[in-house]
């Protein structure tokens, strides 16, 4: 077990090292500098700037000097907001988006659990078929037309959420679900699948034999090994909703990181574009490492390489 | 085509599932209408009226009367026509990307699983760490630095943009082509072949491909949708298709910076997420459905992944 994490946490450096690399070279790849459309600059006035950015050195120690910073968690600075550390405007942001996104998967799971596993208990039912063609449809809704169609309805025709900010735990309920609902689609369908196996097995006839109810069995036996493909979706699903949440705090106004990433992206803020990308490759590494874990304790058979 | 033939009998189940033929029928409506779209006798999507600016949408547009059918945008511009000229875009994206994305996965399964060893373990190894990469985030970053080459402008730009796309979206056909590959190469026609004295390369071409297209069509129809939907996210986020070209994605993305409480020009969020919607719908209907048809051993894959 000890030398499975150190093989994963070794495996988790080398990505987000990669990773680093790549961003490194695409930003460094650019021709001319950063700042060459803030035209007409005198000599010495750009060669001062390029002095504050570490630009003048030469690339091999501009490389170590930020993957040193990046170890001490200190990006350095912002190129369009000169008075700020990437550290800091990546602080200001993670607060809204962190609680977003983990609210989101908790919403996901609970309403995935739920429906997958009441589909499962009367597969082929009407109710069954409902969940199954509810779940094809949210996973194929991209987030931003399920927010479209919610703002148009649930805000402006009937004023009962506000449509945009993030005042109060009413600002929450609709960028939550939009986020949430085509998680929610593919958890249902994975958990159903699960369950339908697991009760088909002979333990769990033998347990209906024994005289436990329908209900019973699932709680207690079923759900734990149908339950595990849902754990190894956590990985993907984390970066998805990380993705998607570029969008929906977009729509909805959210001070996250995404309207960040985003506005670094279009005036070409490398350093803060950057740090965004390697701390969610960080993020979605630590979920995946979790949800490893996770598996391994739900099903203590598996042998964990 | 003869009764006994796999594509007869594709057909053949297939009809038997009426949502299916229904998305069957959406899709190619959809097609044809893009392949038309200039021929249609529409106004020009970038035509401004400034005086009928959010005209609301009605169906007796006789002569002269400024709605049309599915309203107008900020600038008077007719959504109908937008709508249109932007499905032209969004497929061609779709379709461009997922050529590459193909060319890409099957050339780098068909090698690394056929020569397997030391070249596979390598080849695989990358293939599960751009897995674990937020990969998305590297690609935005990606369109930035292309942005700074002055390399988004126009054609060209569009193009590399086709590209970037396609880039994302291979590692799942790699996957899977490979482990198809694994299992074919130890067959008895290889063997075969290879004991004629045909090369690597005709082998791969000319006798493990053909087996190859089943699964191949199979993760393509499950891949497209996904780049459909990427094209509409980052044109939605501005950082895709620019002006004055149209996607469904712009479209929402300038239908979302008008609507507001008093005055919601419902028509303009509406009527292209529903479009989007619909095609993704169809083409994961018909993805879902050619797999259960073609390869009945290939487990629902998980809906995110690359």
């Amino acid at each position: 077990m000890s030398f499975w994490l150190l093989r994963r946490l070794g495996w988790m450096l080398l990505t987000v090292w990669a990773v680093f690399t790549v961003s490194f070279i695409l930003m460094r790849s650019v021709p001319g500098g950063p700042f060459d459309e803030a035209r007409a600059v005198p000599e010495d006035v750009r060669r001062a700037i390029e002095a504050r950015y570490h630009l003048d050195r030469p690339l091999i120690e501009q490389y170590l000097e930020q993957l040193g910073g990046y170890l001490r968690l200190d990006p350095g600075p912002s190129f369009r907001q000169p008075d700020y550390s990437v550290g800091e405007i990546i602080a200001e942001g993670l607060g809204p988006s962190l609680l977003l996104g983990a609210l989101a998967i908790i919403l996901a799971l609970a309403i995935g659990i739920f429906a997958g596993s009441t589909a499962a208990l009367r597969a082929g039912s009407f109710g069954d078929q409902l969940v199954m063609v509810a779940a094809t449809l949210g996973l194929a809704l991209p987030g931003f037309v399920i927010a479209g169609l919610l703002v148009l309805t649930v805000s402006f025709h009937l004023g009962w959420l506000p449509p945009a900010g993030w005042e109060g735990p009413a600002s929450l309920v609709l960028p939550v679900l939009c986020l949430a609902l085509p998680h929610a689609a593919a958890i249902a369908r994975l958990t159903r699948t699960g369950l339908i196996e697991s009760l088909g097995q002979d333990w769990a006839r033998t347990a209906r034999a024994k005289g436990l109810s329908k209900r019973q069995v699932v709680l207690r036996h079923a759900l734990r090994p149908a339950l595990l493909p849902v754990v190894s979706y956590l990985g993907p699903a984390t970066a998805a909703v990380l993705t998607g949440s570029l969008v929906i705090e977009q729509i909805f106004a959210i001070p996250g990181l995404g309207p960040h990433f985003v506005q670094s992206a279009l005036n070409r803020d490398y350093p803060l574009a950057m740090g965004v990308v390697i701390l969610y490759t960080v993020l979605v590494a630590s979920m995946n490492l979790l949800a490893d874990i996770a598996y391994r304790w739900l099903d203590p058979r598996v042998e964990l390489r | 085509m003869s009764t006994g033939s796999p594509l007869f009998l594709v057909v053949k189940r297939l009809r038997r599932r009426p949502a299916v033929a229904i998305a069957c029928g959406y899709l190619m409506a959809v097609i044809l209408l893009a392949m038309l779209t200039p021929w249609l006798g529409l106004m020009a999507p970038d035509e401004v009226h400034p005086e009928i600016a959010y005209a609301t949408p009605q169906l007796s547009s006789a002569g002269e009367i400024p709605g049309g059918v599915l309203g107008r945008d900020a600038l008077g511009r007719d959504l109908l026509s937008r709508l249109l000229w932007g499905a032209r875009i969004s497929l061609l994206s779709a379709a461009a990307a997922g050529a590459v994305s193909l060319l890409i996965g099957v050339t780098w399964g068909m090698v690394a699983g056929y020569f397997g060893g030391l070249l596979d373990e390598v080849m695989m190894r990358f293939v599960d760490l751009l897995y674990s990469i937020p990969f998305i985030f590297v690609v935005i970053f990606l369109v930035t630095v292309i942005r700074g080459m002055g390399l988004d402008d126009g054609q060209a730009g569009l193009w590399v943009f086709f590209v970037v796309l396609g880039l994302v979206y291979w590692l799942t056909m790699a996957r899977v082509v490979r482990g198809e590959v694994v299992s074919l190469r130890e067959r008895e026609f290889v063997e075969g072949a290879r004991a004629l004295g045909a090369s690597p390369g005709r082998i791969l071409i000319g006798h493990i491909f053909p087996n190859l297209v089943p699964i191949v069509i199979v993760t393509l129809t499950l891949t497209v949708p996904r780049i459909l939907l990427f094209e509409a996210f980052l044109s939605f986020l501005g950082l895709g298709v620019q002006a004055p070209l149209v996607s469904w994605g712009t479209l929402a993305r300038d239908a979302f910076e008008v609507i507001n409480p008093v005055s919601s020009a419902w028509w303009l969020v509406l009527f292209p997420s529903l479009v989007l919607a619909a095609t993704l719908l169809a083409l994961n209907l018909i993805g879902d459905a050619l797999r259960d048809i073609l390869d009945p051993r290939l487990v629902e894959n998980n809906p995110t992944a690359g």
